[in-house]
């Protein structure tokens, strides 16, 4: 049986190869002819995406339905059988993943016009601005460039329509924005805002726009935009000066919100999942991917509104799920091992130009650049007749199967979506995967040039491959065994639900942590905002885990050795009150957390006046008897850290229930943004009809609290008021955890502001939320940033895929392109050990053999030598610098890289 | 080969250009380049390495030699390394390559950038703006006679 994944945008994709990777058959239902969804509208997140879809469309365990449709569902849990578009399929599980549509927009905002697009459009008009002849973003109804460009946020979000936040939009308008900045700087940017809901990066891109890029955000909810005389005229109300005002636009976009799926309440028809009043499906704070059907997950934008980077973690931990009630049938791609052919001395080299479905083919002329190659002295054959990956691979195999090629050279798509295939079908034919040279024809040749420049151009890149390919040497393939534990540090909720994740997955799992009891943040808390009690759930979560037999847990620990790679980890685990523990493990999860325990030391009073407390507090003086009349909540209290993303949440949920236990009580809110995303925008909205007070005070002039009295400068009053409060409650800031420096350094992780950072894959935009650059190591909760208890345990559910995608694995292979040291010529001087950024590189001292009349004889001495170990990554640095060039970077040895330059001029 | 080159500047000048990437910034901004279709001159032909610490100054220099009209350099911002700081070392020989180039009256002729992965249209229009500074520089005093 399987898995089906419905829905093949980006949730759909990630969770559809996670699965997979893991030998567990995948059937991916798209109702489109075109896997992607809405990302394959965004140019960037098109990029970015692009090679996960060439994964799933070679990949061996992946069903590709496209163009169908889930018609009938029936079974339970182990056992459905689902009707796709007249083919029947039987799995185990399910994962939902429909994701979103845009609202319909209102007449008010000028739609009909031209010049009034929604953001996805917005995206598509930039894209053809690019390939246009000026490249000049112009007006859709006349033509002339825009001058001066609007954005409105809110529109079909947070309104009465539709009362929740979409989440996205606040980040998406900032990515359009510096995108417009970046490349056409003369461009006024207008950006019509409530509230900026962005957090850490974003919340970085968001004051860059309004310090550098010079946009101006300007608060206010747009009501109408009027087209008239070839101008659009924006009316909104100047809060500084309490006018309405008016402001002629060339363009203006609107930021739309997201909306569930068209096909939502079809799909909630046929499998019998509940709806949320809004229509999405419904899941819980502290079951954030389970369906109310068992067996059947949901995660992405078809949850609740939100960015890309909570989708795709989402999508991988309902992957883990949907694993759990299923079997693993299917052999791991890439697991086989080969033999490899002897080649010996001879060189025989194959060229294989794919038309790539037309994008290659279309502006270059492959047959006349055909012609050029086969030309060339060292080329036994040329094959230019493919027109997909799948057909190269084919002609790939058959060529050195058939005709004995020795290298190949393979011209199509960019290296970085296709190389792991191309190496993998020439190891699958029995040639040593590294004899292969990649020509980048498509994105850095028939896509940026002109068809008779591309033709030329195409014809050197051959050429220089060719030349390089001749120099190309075989690399041993070697793999070692991955160690099919985990190690989880961090014995909070996230790192707890990582540690059931992967027992549960089959693995051994050690968990540690440096209390004497699991818990972690959660033992501060007293009730969630979804009135479950926190004590209940970390029983419910520490009993599980105590009683999980594959779980090993460690208290008190106070530090970590650990050495290895992803795969086979070592480590000496050194806690208080107990013998040290020599474990082994192939993967890792940190969930070290966040610490709320700064103290806001002299803000406001807080240490000296008795009546100053903290949120974390406050939430605790709420389960007993509050005897205060007039309580001030100062959000954004000043202090080291970043602002949580369940900070304004927290604030919120507090002043209400405050409210609601003394409804007489005065609750005022002194805040800049209340960033109260997705669905907890009912609670603002409960807050202020309840009665609760919100002061909006300008980051410029803080609020005071002098002589018992609060002040602040209201920015919608424009006065400044004052309130006589019993209590002031201090929003502090979230501080990171104090094992992150040493894990940082441990594993090579960069920390942003004392954060773990995720791969960078894509600058602008998060793929791979818990993926880190240590292959091995993956990061969730809070140790990423600070989240609400949801997000934490999709995140460490995606933590705990990620972890078991890599377990699932028999063998990793050692990098292939490391450094090699000449012996004979090091002269052992050290440079190399001294740069190396891994320390992999270490000086040792080699025996020296004297020759005399070709006999060894005697020993001569000693000297020294520098040996590259294990940890090696293949930066190159050593090869660089080694004065004598005895150190060389396997496959970037300076005699290939002078092969391509004797053919590049 | 002196009346070849003679030939060859009474059309118009198209410099050779070469160009070493690093594999994780520059070598993705130049595909995100080609896939959002921003077109460039076809005058740079590139060398993909994994890491910009595997620039050798010899690679450089060797280029220069064979005639290239102009080489540059690109990788990730100072800072960004995906390996931890290898673009910090390339910057270190840069500055001596740059040294060495003073010398010869070439250093006009290398020029060194920091474009990330999502800088596509920043690498774009810098091969723009490398192409015309080159074409201004005229063909290098080495082309057709070193080697």
């Amino acid at each position: 049986m399987g898995i089906a994944v419905i829905g093949g945008g980006v949730a759909g994709i990630t969770a559809a190869l996670d699965l997979a990777d893991s030998g567990y058959k995948v059937h991916l239902i798209e109702k489109n002819a075109e896997l992607g969804g809405k990302m394959e509208e965004l140019a960037e997140c098109q990029m970015g995406l692009s090679p996960y879809i060439a994964k799933v469309e070679n990949h061996p365990n992946i069903d590709l339905m496209l163009s169908s449709e889930l018609e009938r569902l029936s079974g339970t849990a182990g056992d459905f059988k689902l009707s796709v578009s007249g083919n029947e399929v039987g799995v185990e599980s399910v994962v939902l993943a429909p994701g979103y549509d845009i609202p319909e927009v209102a007449k008010s905002y000028g739609f009909g016009s031209p010049d009034v697009v929604v953001s996805l459009d917005f995206e598509g008009i930039l894209k053809a601005a690019t390939v246009s002849e000026t490249g000049e973003l112009v007006r859709p109804s006349d033509g002339k460039p825009v001058k001066r460009l609007g954005f409105i946020k809110c529109v079909g979000s947070r309104c009465q329509e539709n009362e929740i936040c979409s989440t996205a939009c606040c980040a998406y308008t900032a990515k359009e924005a510096w995108e417009v900045k970046e490349r056409y700087p003369d461009i006024e940017i207008y950006i019509f805002y409530m509230d900026i809901r962005v957090f850490g990066k974003d919340e970085e891109l968001v004051a860059e726009l309004k310090d550098k890029y010079g946009v101006k955000y300007i608060r206010s909810r747009v009501p109408e935009v009027i087209p008239e005389g070839g101008a659009l005229t924006v009316k909104f109300e100047n809060l500084e000066k309490g006018t309405i005002e008016k402001l002629d636009l060339d363009m203006v976009v609107l930021a739309v919100g997201l909306l569930p799926s068209k096909t939502m309440s079809k799909l909630a028809e046929i499998t019998g999942v509940k709806a949320d009043k809004y229509g999405y499906i419904e899941t819980s704070l502290t079951s954030p991917l389970e369906t109310s059907v068992p067996g059947i997950l949901a995660c992405g934008t078809a949850t609740a509104p939100m960015k890309v980077r909570e989708s795709v973690a989402q999508a991988s931990g309902a992957a883990l799920k949907a694993a759990g009630l299923s079997q693993r049938t299917e052999p791991i791609p890439g697991q086989e091992e080969h033999k490899f052919i002897e080649i010996g001395d001879e060189l025989k080299t194959g060229v294989f130009i794919c038309g790539c479905e037309g994008e290659i083919a279309n502006s270059i002329d492959i047959p006349a650049v055909a012609e050029r190659i086969s030309e060339l002295k060292d080329v036994a054959y040329v094959n230019s007749e493919t027109n997909t990956l799948q057909e190269a691979m084919d002609a790939i195999e058959s060529g050195i199967v058939d005709q004995g090629l020795t290298r190949i050279v393979f011209a199509g798509q960019s290296p970085r979506e296709c190389e792991d295939i191309v190496r993998d079908a020439c190891a699958v034919a029995g040639l040593n995967p590294y004899l292969l040279e990649l020509v980048n024809l498509r994105e850095q040749c028939a896509w940026v040039q002109d068809p008779k420049d591309a033709t030329e151009a195409a014809a050197d890149m051959l050429k220089m491959a060719v030349e390089r390919a001749k120099y190309l040497e075989e690399i041993p393939v070697e793999r070692y065994p991955v160690i099919p534990k985990a190690l989880v540090i961090g014995g909070g909720i996230s790192g707890m639900n990582a540690a059931l994740g992967i027992a549960d997955a089959g693995y051994e799992v050690h968990l540690v942590d440096k209390g004497a009891e699991l818990g972690g943040g959660l033992r501060e808390s007293t009730e969630l905002q979804s009135g479950e009690k926190a004590a209940d759930i970390l029983k419910e979560l520490v009993g599980k885990v105590t009683a999980n037999e594959r779980i090993n847990v460690y208290t008190n620990v106070k530090e970590e050795e650990i050495e290895g790679r992803a795969g086979s980890f070592k480590a000496k685990i050194v806690a208080e009150g107990a013998e040290d523990a020599e474990i082994e493990f192939g993967a890792c999860v940190i969930a070290t957390g966040a610490r709320r325990d700064f103290v806001p030391e002299g803000y406001f009073g807080y240490g000296k006046e008795k009546n100053v407390t903290t949120v974390s507090e406050f939430v605790k003086m709420l389960a007993g008897k509050l005897d205060a009349n007039t309580i001030a909540l100062i959000q954004d209290a000043p202090g080291e850290g970043v602002t949580a993303r369940y900070s304004s949440i927290e604030v919120v949920d507090s002043a209400l229930k405050a409210k609601e236990k003394n409804p007489d009580a005065n609750v005022f809110v002194l805040y800049q943004d209340i960033k109260t995303y997705g669905k907890w925008e009912v609670l603002y909205k409960d807050a202020r009809e309840k009665g609760v007070i919100f002061l909006r005070y300008d980051k410029e002039k803080p609020p005071k609290y002098e002589d018992g009295i609060v002040s602040v400068y209201d920015v919608i009053f424009n006065d400044e008021i004052q309130i006589k409060p019993d209590l002031v409650v201090l929003s502090t800031p979230a501080m990171p955890a104090e094992a992150n420096e040493r894990l940082s350094e441990i594993f090579r992780i960069p920390l942003k502001n004392g954060f773990f950072m995720e791969k960078p894959e894509r600058p602008k935009m998060v793929l791979t939320p818990v993926d880190t650059v240590n292959e091995g190591v993956f990061i969730c909760g809070s140790a990423v940033y600070p989240a609400m208890i949801d997000e934490c345990l999709a995140m460490s559910s995606a933590a705990a895929s990620r972890a078991c995608v890599l377990l699932a694995k028999d063998f990793l292979e050692t990098p292939a392109m490391t450094s090699v040291v000449d012996e004979e010529i090091c002269a052992g001087c050290g440079v190399c050990e001294a740069i190396c950024p891994v320390e992999a590189i270490e000086l040792t001292e080699e025996l020296v053999p004297v020759v005399t009349f070709g006999v060894t004889t005697v020993v001569g001495g000693t000297k020294k030598v520098a040996k590259v170990g294990d940890g090696c990554i293949g930066c190159g640095s050593c090869a660089s610098y080694c004065p004598s060039s005895a150190m060389s970077l396997k496959n970037f040895r300076d005699r290939q890289v002078y092969a391509q330059l004797d053919y590049a001029v | 080969m002196g009346e070849e080159t003679t030939k060859e500047e009474e059309e118009e000048f198209e410099p050779k250009i070469v160009g070493f990437t690093c594999n994780w910034c520059t070598y993705a901004a130049a595909d995100l380049a080609g896939t959002s279709r921003k077109k460039y001159p076809p005058n740079s032909r590139i060398i993909r390495l994994m890491c910009s610490a595997r620039l050798d100054p010899m690679f450089v220099l060797k280029a220069l030699l064979n005639g290239a009209d102009g080489v540059f350099f690109s990788g990730c911002h100072p800072g960004e390394c995906h390996y931890i700081k290898g673009n910090f070392y390339a910057r270190r020989r840069i500055a001596a390559i740059r040294t060495i180039l003073k010398q010869l009256g070439l250093d006009n002729r290398f020029k060194s950038y920091w474009i990330s992965a999502s800088e596509g249209e920043k690498f774009a229009n810098t091969m723009k703006g490398l192409a015309e500074e080159i074409k201004e520089l005229g063909p290098s005093p080495l082309r057709g006679k070193v080697l």
